[in-house]
């Protein structure tokens, strides 16, 4: 669910791309070849789930002079929780969102994020420092309004 | 912070983190699922092919080898009912095959059908079929045939008959040419007959009216719909007829059982296994592969065919599917965990100074991942069995002893075991198989309790065991085979419905 969370824009669409992805897992449980982690396998499967329903409402990747970051200064992150942290990276915008969450947290690299999203492997690279940048930014902002 | 620390640190706190997934997702899923119905047994594409081509095959080689004997016994039925109409109507006949058609009314049909002169020859016959034929062809809807099956006929009737054939080949060809001649125009109808006592001749022109056979006397039976059963040995065609007689005679010998029985069955199966390694230095790997594999019982599936040989003995051939289940489960450490503790002690000693100790100690926690998986080994196999069925034939209670062999068609598995370096591999049919995919032969015994629910179906329970004469070899030095005891419950319908003497 928080795979899913991770991808959504709310819950609503969250429970939609968990079941969907489900559907997709129980249709093609046959396939599964038994090479590599299960966990992995099933995985990727809710990741092409949660794209096709972001395909659905258009994936927009955002251009590089659309947002402006400031700079980050060094700031340690400890306190900050995990809901808030999934509540931060929602905020992301879609684009960011996505190739933050495919290239960080799943693993992909930005060749295969570039295949699957369609778009430059240079644009994934841009998108995965932006939204770092941005992350980071928020980060800090929600740990000083903490404090 | 670097950029890799950032992203570690990310990974790390999303990584485990679960979110509650809300009530009622399920529901959700599971009804999208239930729209896709899966028949278990038919996920193997090849294994129904498999199936259904044997199915399709023993009906079809039933059909053709008891085919003949019916439509004789049909055509004998039909020729004595026949007759007997015959008989109750007219002594004196003449053969009238006729082809009628009629421009004003092409649905109203007289037929004259008449027992036929034994004198007429079999060449003769055949020319009227061919030149009726004919007329078919060119008259097409608006001509009814009617092929009398007059051998049959007049050898129920040969002592009353006393008449004479008028029309004779050279009738019949000018007939034929008269009419190709009157293809074009309002043809009405077309006659054969050889003439009796009534004075009817065969007229060059062939053109009659029907009236003139109504007024004979002669008719029979205007019904289309019975000239073309009488006629038409396709027709006549009933499923029962194709596993056996339609209706069983005593024979010189006395009575005798002539019953196909098409049988279904399913089996809860219990199942044993028997590993024997096959190289030396195995017996630890043999251990602890038997401590991971669970055998969790199986089933069987199938139909099959049951002809009677004796009165009591039945033959028995069908195909079935069998599956036995079993459990791997492998516990495995997963992560091991070293926490220093340091418990710190001040000591005053005489004269107020402190003195500080630290015990430094530490503990190991060990955390274990056990991996399940289920275990499937398929096995499409032929049944064939010879049953001693017994019971007084009046009891709604029977009982029957079977044997006989099962042979393996095919086989195929699926899950994971462990291999000689205690790792987990997968049995699935591959190149590099974990197992053989042998072909194999078991040995089947089993005790049924038949009971009637009507004439033609009886339900049955079959305690069984099966003793597989073949292993299953593996590449990992060691062979394994599966022996089961079961208890079928299934059900018979008979074929042919006809009750036997």
């Amino acid at each position: 669910m928080t795979l899913c969370l991770r991808y959504a824009n709310d819950q609503m669409e969250a429970e939609d791309m968990m079941q969907e992805g489900f559907i997709a897992i129980f249709s093609n449980i046959g396939t599964y070849k038994f090479q590599g982690v299960f966990e992995g396998w099933l995985c990727k499967i809710m990741v092409s789930a949660c794209l096709k329903v972001i395909r659905r409402r258009k994936l927009n990747i955002v251009s590089e002079d659309e947002i402006q970051i400031a700079g980050t200064e060094a700031y340690t992150y400890d306190s900050i929780s995990e809901k808030d942290l999934l509540k931060l990276i929602n905020a992301l915008p879609t684009g960011y969102k996505i190739v933050f969450n495919m290239s960080v947290i799943e693993g992909y690299s930005h060749e295969e994020i570039a295949t699957m999203l369609n778009i430059q492997t240079a644009t994934s690279r841009s998108q995965l420092v932006k939204a770092r940048k941005m992350l980071q930014q928020q980060i800090i902002e929600l740990q000083k309004i903490a404090v | 912070m670097t950029d890799k620390l950032f992203d570690s640190f990310i990974k790390q706190k999303l990584e485990n983190f679960e979110s509650k997934v809300p009530e009622g997702l399920w529901d959700k899923i599971m009804p999208e699922e239930k729209k896709k119905p899966k028949v278990f047994w038919w996920f193997n594409k090849t294994a129904m092919i498999i199936a259904i081509a044997l199915l399709v095959g023993g009906a079809s080689t039933t059909y053709v080898v008891t085919r003949d004997e019916n439509i004789t016994k049909n055509d004998n039925k039909k020729s004595l009912k026949n007759t007997t109409e015959q008989n109750d109507t007219v002594i004196k006949q003449s053969i009238v095959e006729n082809t009628t058609s009629d421009a004003k009314n092409q649905n109203s049909l007289n037929i004259e059908q008449n027992i036929l002169d034994t004198k007429i020859t079999a060449e003769r016959k055949d020319e009227q079929k061919i030149t009726t034929k004919e007329q078919q062809d060119k008259f097409e809807k608006n001509t009814v045939a009617s092929n009398v099956n007059a051998e049959k006929i007049s050898n129920q009737s040969t002592t009353k008959i006393n008449q004479k054939l008028l029309i004779n080949k050279n009738k019949l060809s000018s007939y034929t040419k008269i009419s190709k001649v009157q293809k074009q125009k309002s043809f009405t109808q077309t006659n054969f007959f050889v003439n009796n006592d009534l004075g009817i001749k065969a007229n060059d022109n062939s053109i009659f009216r029907p009236t003139i056979f109504q007024s004979s006397n002669l008719a029979i039976d205007n019904d289309l719909s019975k000239i073309e059963k009488t006629s038409n040995r396709s027709i006549d065609f009933k499923i029962g007829n194709l596993f056996g007689k339609t209706e069983d005679c005593p024979t010189a010998k006395g009575s005798s059982r002539n019953d196909f029985y098409l049988e279904a069955y399913a089996s809860p199966d219990y199942t044993f296994k028997k590993v024997v390694g096959t190289t030396n230095g195995l017996d630890q790997y043999l251990t602890k592969k038997d401590s991971v594999e669970v055998l969790r019982g199986g089933f069987t599936i199938g139909a099959r065919i049951s002809k009677s040989i004796t009165e009591n003995l039945l033959l028995k051939a069908g195909i079935q599917y069998s599956q036995i289940n079993e459990e791997f489960r492998l516990k495995t450490e997963n992560e091991r965990r070293q926490t220093i503790v340091i418990n710190t002690h001040t000591i005053t000693r005489p004269g107020n100074s402190d003195t500080t100790i630290s015990d430094t100690s530490y503990y190991v926690q060990v955390g274990y991942r056990v991996q399940t998986n289920m275990n499937y080994y398929k096995n499409l196999e032929i049944p064939v069995l010879l049953s001693y069925e017994f019971g007084e034939s009046t009891s709604k209670w029977k009982y029957a002893v079977n044997a006989g062999a099962i042979v393996n068609i095919t086989s195929w598995y699926e899950g994971r075991t462990l291999d000689t370096n205690y790792k987990m591999v997968s049995i699935n049919k591959s190149a590099n198989s974990f197992y053989k995919q042998d072909i194999g032969l078991s040995l089947y015994g089993g005790f049924s309790i038949l009971r009637k629910i009507s004439d033609n179906v009886d339900v049955f329970a079959e305690p069984y065991f099966r003793l597989s004469l073949n292993k299953i070899e593996s590449t990992n030095g060691f062979n394994q085979k599966f022996n089961a005891v079961g208890l079928q419950f299934g059900a018979r319908i008979k074929l042919n419905k006809d009750k036997h003497l």
